[in-house]
């Protein structure tokens, strides 16, 4: 298909979504649209993640500490005066938190909330940045599995500290009256949308092909001349930067923000999201955030009192067996996740196999061919993995 | 601080680090065999500790009956839980393996709180194990709790049991040879899958031990239990150098010990029992990555060079 066509159908694409966001936040109710807009916050936090454990291919469990950054950055930059005033003076409020934190706004550059709101995004998503270089400079010295510990481990240190430094962050209690901006669609879908497009232009780019170089086999991607150091730590350093915008969506969406949020279980529903969509694929991965974002409000139905075979049980907790389930099946029954590695595209409306499944054209031959492929990817794929040495 | 203060934390540190001990025996043995972090041990260590529970609130047997009723039933749970999980596997990308297992953690966790309730459930040890026994040295009274002699005792029994196993018996043999060279020890006649199953059920029977014993000394149960002890008890296993028996026992006690001066020492400076649990965990993972950065093999463990 001509790249002409296909330029034209994304446009039409976009404006549909569009049009369907406006639908939904004109025409629905109040908890659909909550709803929706967190559904665009999951997006650009999976699609973040998975820059970095699906197309690097090295798990990185730290996100939530770096969401937890920039939801702090939004919270202290945006939050007003008054609002500040009264969480820490509330009866079980610790009332430690220093004067300049209560004073510190953006109102000497602009008084204009939109504008604020997205200086803070970028500026949240510039300190979780610069916090991912620090955790990634000495972590990418270590390979594998260790590698995710340590990940994990700076992730957990990120949230300890912010708790203890209570000067700033107010302690367990966190902030309340963070101004709500992140409610509406436009906020968190446009910021979805450019994310997405961020994210799929890299990973066309010979940055994301040498990413992928990595992911396969590291010495060989070292030998071909890709510098694995640069490369790991740049793809951490943009991971965590969306992963701050996220998290000053987040906070913002929440309209407070506590470090007792952002624990490691965020970051698990984020690995769940991707690992159900297929680690490796944006498009994947935007559709794990829409099941991680509805599947539990479908199930909530489910909580609370049933009655199973004449007996009357409480059942708590379902949500999360469930999308634990989910990961793990999905690990161990169709490892590729939805997507594997292949990525939403125009042309798959033309490929054999589409007209083949809708429009009925020799489905029979491609039957046949569709198999014959099928068993060589599982021949390759069962292959046994080169030994690798910690 | 005080002689007294000192020999008094000290065996609070060897009873705390007995508990990790115990635990990171379980994620070296099997990274040793399979190269495998088992994330979800820490959950074994939980249902280790509700099947004591459950043992001795339905039946009222004595707590040494019921802590081996638990060992057992725990290791036919990580018997099962290699076997669904683990074993389809085996051939696939340690990332997936890792997902996996992180996974089952949550998935296990959950759970837990689902059936067993999230509401932390009383754990009463027999009257007998609660007296305070004190005596007097150099003038200073010193206080501690019989369970506190108690659990580095029966740990170091169970270690040793344990040392016997891998070092005496052929099984012992076979874990060794597997976790060598897995390829080889196939090609000698040994069944990998059988090994791999044992060292599984020892690794869980060892972590209930440790979860009924961690019940006797917090006094309390819950299916989050689990979280804290299994990072730490596996950041021993890699401070001790992942893979070698002697060094995750090192690695516990080593933590055990730092974690309990750490705070005793700041508790001079300090009254606000916040930050002091806070840094307690913080100073954790700070010796992970510092021991990660400087000898990732740990303590005693030996380097392997990457192979192509």
């Amino acid at each position: 298909m001509r790249s002409s066509i296909q330029f034209l159908l994304t446009l039409l694409a976009v404006v549909a979504l569009a049009l369907l966001l406006r639908y939904i936040e004109q025409e629905t109710g109040q908890f659909i649209v909550r709803l929706v807009a967190l559904a665009g916050i999951w997006i650009v936090a999976s699609a973040s993640l998975n820059l970095v454990n699906g197309t690097l291919g090295i798990l990185s469990l730290g996100h939530s500490g770096f969401m937890l950054l920039g939801g702090y950055v939004v919270t202290i930059l945006m939050t007003p005066h008054v609002a500040k005033l009264r969480v820490i003076q509330a009866p079980i409020g610790l009332g430690l938190v220093s004067p300049w934190v209560l004073d510190v706004n953006l109102n000497w550059l602009t008084t204009n909330q939109h504008l604020q709101f997205i200086i803070c995004l970028a500026l949240g998503g510039v300190v979780a940045a610069a916090v991912g270089f620090l955790v990634g400079a000495p972590a990418f010295r270590l390979r594998g599995d260790y590698l995710a510990i340590v990940t994990f481990a700076f992730g957990e240190i990120i949230r300890i500290v912010l708790e203890a430094l209570s000067r700033i962050s107010n302690g367990p209690l966190g902030y309340s009256g963070i101004p709500t901006l992140a409610k509406g669609l436009w906020w968190t879908w446009g910021t979805a949308g450019i994310t997405i497009f961020v994210i799929a232009q890299l990973c066309k780019s010979s940055f994301g092909r040498a990413l992928k170089a990595i992911r396969e086999d590291e010495t060989a991607a070292e030998s071909m001349g890709i510098n694995l150091f640069r490369h790991k730590i740049l793809a951490l350093v943009i991971s965590a930067f969306f992963a701050g915008v996220a998290g000053g969506l987040y906070a913002s969406w929440l309209a407070a923000i506590t470090p007792g949020t952002y624990t490691f279980s965020l970051t698990f529903l984020f690995l769940v999201a991707i690992g159900f969509g297929g680690l490796g694929s944006i498009t994947g991965a935007v559709l794990g955030a829409l099941v991680i974002t509805f599947l539990p409000e479908l199930l909530r139905s489910l909580e609370g009192q049933q009655v199973i075979f004449g007996q009357t049980v409480q059942i708590f907790g379902l949500r999360q067996v469930i999308l634990s389930l989910i990961l793990v099946l999905t690990m161990i029954f169709y490892r590729r996740g939805l997507m594997g590695y292949s990525e939403f595209h125009w042309e798959w409306f033309t490929s054999r196999q589409f007209k083949a499944l809708f429009l009925g054209r020799r489905a029979q031959v491609l039957r046949s061919e569709e198999l014959a492929q099928d068993a060589w990817l599982r021949r390759s794929e069962q292959a046994p993995e080169p030994k690798q040495e910690a | 601080m005080t002689l007294a203060q000192f020999l008094q934390q000290t065996i609070n540190g060897l009873s705390l680090g007995s508990l990790y001990a115990l635990l990171a025996i379980g994620y070296s043995m099997v990274y040793g065999i399979l190269r495998l972090i088992n994330f979800a041990h820490g959950e074994i260590f939980m249902l280790g500790a509700f099947f004591a529970f459950y043992t001795f609130t339905f039946t009222g047997l004595p707590w040494w009956v019921a802590m081996l009723v638990s060992m057992v039933l725990t290791a036919g749970a990580g018997l099962l839980l290699e076997r669904l999980a683990y074993r389809p596997l085996r051939d696939s990308p340690r990332t997936t393996v890792l997902i996996t297992a992180i996974a089952i953690s949550f998935l296990l966790q959950n759970a837990g709180q689902m059936i067993f309730g999230a509401q932390p459930k009383p754990f009463a040890p027999p009257s007998l194990l609660l007296k305070p026994l004190q005596f007097e040295l150099a003038g200073n009274r010193i206080f501690l709790r019989w369970t506190g002699v108690l659990v580095p005792i029966i740990t170091l029994a169970l270690l040793y049991l344990l040392t016997l196993l891998v070092q005496r018996t052929r099984i012992g043999k076979a874990m060794r040879a597997v976790a060598q060279d897995t390829e080889v020890a196939r090609m000698m006649g040994i069944n990998v899958n059988f090994v791999v199953a044992i060292t599984f059920v020892v690794g869980s029977a060892l972590a209930a031990a440790g979860g009924v014993m961690w019940g006797m000394t917090f006094r309390n149960i819950q299916p989050l239990m689990g979280i804290f002890p299994g990072i730490k008890a596996f950041i021993a296993a890699v401070v001790g150098g992942i893979g070698s028996l002697p060094g995750a026992m090192l690695g516990g006690y080593l933590l055990g010990l730092a974690e309990v001066w750490l705070v005793a020492l700041l508790s001079l400076f300090q009254s606000n029992a916040f930050t002091l649990t806070t840094y307690r965990d913080v100073l954790v993972f700070a010796i992970l990555i510092l021991i990660l950065l400087f000898r990732p093999h740990g303590i005693i463990g030996e380097g392997t060079a990457e192979k192509v």
